[in-house]
C-alpha cells in the first residue's frame, strides 16, 4: 500500500453476482493502491460518486429508479464531473445502446458476459497502475 | 487456490460481528494477521509466548493468529470462528474464479467466431485461433495441423509459443495425436515423453491436448497444445478446445475452399487467354483458292491443346497445307504445338524462291528442329501435303499422322504414307506420295481425336467406322467443306451420344475441288 491518495474505481450494478464478479476481477488493483467501492442502485452510485470521485465507474445501465445513463448524464452534468471515466457495463450490445452510451455521455462500452482481461487491462490502463 | 487476506474479510462482514463479540468479554483478545499485525481486538501482552497463539488455519497453512492469556476460555473459539468465514470467503471466491473463467471462454468464442468470419486465408484463421486459445488455457506452445487429403502427411499450419516440431514417425496406436487423426475424438495426455512427438526437446515430459479439426466428411487435422511437465490438461480444457475446434474446422475448410476457388479462377483465366493465343496462332481465315475451297475445324480437348492445322504459300506458287497433333494434351502439349508452329513456318520461310521444296524434305528438317527441343517422351504426328493448283497434283509426306481419305468418283480412298513422327530421332527421312484431286473430288485432312472417340460401352469411333461413313455419305450428295466437317460432327456426337466428354483434341481440314 502506498502513501499516496489511493485511487477508486465505483461499480454500480444492482446485481449482487455482477459486482461480486467485478470486483474479483479488479482486486489485483487493490494492491497497486485501488479503492475499489461499489453501489447497487443509481441514487447511491451517484451520492458516492460525489463524495468519493473515483477516477473510473463501471456503470450498469438497467437498474431501477434511474438507469444507468441517466446515471451517467448526472454525473458529466450536475456533478460537473468530466474527468471520471465511465463504462457503460449492459447485456445490450446493438448499434443503438452504444449510441446511447455515448450520448449519456460515457467514455466507452462493454457487453455483459464480459471478458474479465478487458476490464482489468482498461482498468489498469485508465488509472495508470 | 483463491489467495484469502484474513484482513479483508474482517474489514467486511467480520468487522462489526467481532468487534461486538469482543468487547464484553472478561480477557483480552486480539487478532494478528500471518506478519503479526493487529487487525482487531487489542494488542498481545509481551508477555504472551509465541507459543500460545492460536492459528487460524486456511488449507492448513496459518494466515492469522488469535492471542490472548494463558488457558483462554475464547481463543480457540474464535479461531474456529475465523476459520469457517475464510473457509465460507474461500468457496464464493472459488465459484466468482469459475464464472470468472466462464466469462472469458465466451468472450473467446465471440471473438472467435467474429474474426473467423473475416479470415480468407486458413493460415491466418490457425495463427489467430492459436493466439486466443493459448493464454486462456496457458500452454508452453501450440500447434494447428493440417493433413493431406491423399497420404498420411501432416503440415504445421500455425504455431504459437515455443516452436515444437512433430517427428516425422507418428505410427502407432500408442500415439495420442495419430489416435486423434484417427477417431476425430479429442484427447489429453499428461506425463507423456516429449520426445515421441517432436524432435528437439530431448527426454522432457510434456502434457497434450489434441482437439480434432473436424468436418462432416473428414477429420481436416488438429490442434495440438503442449504444456511442460507441470502442466495438466483438465476435462473443462479439452471441452473448450474441441469447441473451438469445432468452430475452426470449417472456418479452415472454407478459406480452403476459397482459396482453390481462388486458384481455380486465376488458372482458368491463363487457359483462357493460352486458348486466344493458341487460337491467333491458326489461320485467321481459309485461304481463297480459285477453283478450290478450304475448311477447317479445330477444338481442344481442354482448354488448350495440342493439335493445329496451317496453310503455306511456297515460293513456286503451291499451297501447303499441314496438320500435326503433338502427343498428350493440355498445356504440355499446346507449348510443343506452339513451338512445333514456329519451326515450321521459320523453316518454311527459310527457303529460296528458286528451292525446290518437297513435303518430306520439310518434315525431315522440321524434325531435325524439334528433336533438339522437344521434352522427352514428346512426339508431333504431321501430314503435309502440297497442292498445285493448277493441275489438282498433290505431294504428301507423313509422320505418323493419320491418313488422309481422298473422295473419287470411284468412292473414298485412304492415301497410305508413312513415316516417323518428329521429335523422336533425329536424321529422319520421310518418303513421299503423289495423287491428283479431279474436278468434283475432296481430301479430308482430321487428327486422332475424331478416330479415338469412344461411346458409352467403350467401343472407339475408329478409321473403319469413319471410313463407312464418308462411303455411305459419298453415295448421296457429296457434302464438301463445313457441310462435311458438321456432318462428321454430327455421326461422332450419335456415335458418342450427348453426355460425352471430348477425349482428344479433334481437328479437320477439307480441302475440295470445285
Amino acid at each position: 500500500m502506498t502513501n499516496e491518495i489511493s485511487k477508486k474505481i465505483l461499480i454500480v450494478d444492482d446485481e449482487a453476482h455482477i459486482r461480486l464478479l467485478l470486483q474479483q476481477t479488479l482486486e489485483d488493483l487493490e494492491y497497486e493502491g485501488v479503492e475499489i467501492l461499489s453501489a447497487d442502485n443509481g441514487t447511491d452510485a451517484l451520492k458516492t460518486v460525489q463524495d468519493q470521485e473515483p477516477e473510473l465507474i463501471f456503470l450498469d445501465v438497467m437498474m431501477p429508479n434511474i438507469d444507468g445513463y441517466n446515471v451517467c448524464r448526472m454525473i458529466r452534468q450536475d456533478l460537473k464531473m468530466k474527468d471520471v471515466f465511465i463504462v457503460i457495463l449492459t447485456a445490450k450490445g446493438q448499434e443503438y445502446d452504444r449510441r446511447l452510451s455515448e450520448e449519456s455521455g460515457a467514455n466507452t462500452f462493454m457487453t455483459k458476459p464480459f471478458d474479465p482481461d478487458e476490464v482489468l487491462e482498461l482498468a489498469k490502463k485508465v488509472l495508470n497502475v | 487456490m483463491a489467495q484469502i487476506s484474513l484482513r479483508k474479510i474482517l474489514s467486511k462482514e467480520g468487522s462489526l460481528v467481532l468487534n461486538q463479540l469482543l468487547i464484553p468479554l472478561d480477557e483480552p483478545i486480539g487478532i494478528l494477521d500471518q506478519d503479526g499485525n493487529l487487525l482487531m481486538g487489542v494488542n498481545p501482552d509481551p508477555a504472551v509466548v509465541v507459543g500460545e497463539k492460536t492459528a487460524i488455519l486456511f488449507d492448513g497453512q496459518p494466515i492469522g493468529w488469535v492471542t490472548g492469556i494463558q488457558n483462554s476460555k475464547w481463543k480457540s473459539g474464535i479461531s474456529t470462528l475465523l476459520e469457517y468465514w475464510v473457509n465460507k470467503e474461500a468457496e464464493k471466491r472459488a465459484v466468482v474464479s469459475e464464472v470468472l473463467d466462464k466469462y472469458r471462454e465466451l468472450s473467446l468464442l465471440y471473438r472467435l467466431s467474429e474474426k473467423l468470419v473475416a479470415s480468407p486465408q486458413p493460415e491466418a484463421i490457425a495463427k489467430m485461433t492459436l493466439h486466443e486459445v493459448c493464454p486462456i488455457i496457458q500452454v508452453s506452445g501450440g500447434l494447428v495441423i493440417l493433413r493431406h487429403r491423399d497420404e498420411n502427411q501432416l503440415d504445421t499450419l500455425a504455431t504459437c509459443g515455443n516452436i515444437y516440431r512433430l517427428t516425422a514417425d507418428r505410427k502407432g496406436s500408442e500415439n495420442l495425436i495419430q489416435r486423434v487423426l484417427a477417431s476425430g475424438m479429442a484427447e489429453i495426455g499428461n506425463n507423456l515423453n516429449g520426445e515421441d512427438y517432436f524432435i528437439d526437446v530431448g527426454k522432457t515430459q510434456i502434457s497434450l491436448l489434441c482437439a480434432p479439426l473436424k468436418t462432416e466428411k473428414r477429420v481436416l487435422g488438429a490442434i495440438i497444445l503442449i504444456g511442460d511437465e507441470t502442466k495438466v490438461f483438465t476435462a473443462g480444457d479439452l471441452k473448450l478446445v474441441s469447441t473451438i475446434a469445432m468452430q475452426t474446422a470449417p472456418a479452415i475448410e472454407i478459406a480452403h475452399l476459397h482459396q482453390m476457388e481462388l486458384e481455380k479462377a486465376f488458372i482458368e483465366r491463363d487457359l483462357q487467354t493460352a486458348y486466344q493465343v493458341q487460337a491467333g496462332l491458326l489461320p485467321h481465315k481459309m485461304p481463297v483458292l480459285d477453283g478450290w475451297r478450304l475448311a477447317a475445324y479445330w477444338k481442344p480437348a481442354r482448354e488448350v491443346g495440342g493439335d493445329f492445322y496451317e496453310f503455306i504459300h511456297l515460293p513456286d506458287g503451291r499451297l501447303g497445307i499441314a496438320i500435326a497433333d503433338v502427343s498428350d494434351k493440355g498445356v504440355p502439349a499446346a507449348l510443343v504445338m506452339a513451338n512445333t508452329h514456329s519451326v515450321l513456318r521459320a523453316i518454311t520461310a527459310s527457303f529460296g524462291e528458286d528451292e525446290q521444296i518437297t513435303p518430306g524434305m520439310l518434315l525431315s528438317r522440321i524434325n531435325s528442329v524439334l528433336c533438339d527441343d522437344t521434352p522427352m517422351n514428346m512426339f508431333i504426328t504431321c501430314l503435309l501435303v502440297f497442292l498445285d493448283l493448277d493441275s489438282g497434283h498433290v505431294w504428301f509426306a507423313n509422320a505418323g499422322h493419320n491418313l488422309p481419305y481422298h473422295r473419287t468418283a470411284e468412292g473414298i480412298v485412304e492415301l497410305y504414307a508413312t513415316g516417323i513422327p518428329l521429335a523422336i530421332f533425329p536424321g529422319v527421312t520421310y518418303d513421299e506420295y503423289e495423287t491428283q484431286l479431279m474436278p468434283g473430288e475432296s481430301l479430308l485432312m482430321y487428327s486422332d481425336g475424331l478416330v479415338e472417340a469412344h461411346d458409352r460401352n467403350g467401343d472407339l469411333f475408329g478409321t473403319p467406322r469413319l471410313y463407312q461413313v464418308l462411303t455411305n455419305q459419298a453415295r448421296s450428295i457429296a457434302l464438301k467443306g463445313n457441310d462435311l466437317i458438321q456432318y462428321l460432327l454430327s455421326r461422332l456426337g450419335d456415335f458418342t451420344g450427348p453426355d460425352w466428354e471430348q477425349e482428344d483434341d479433334v481437328t479437320m481440314v477439307v480441302l475440295d475441288r470445285g
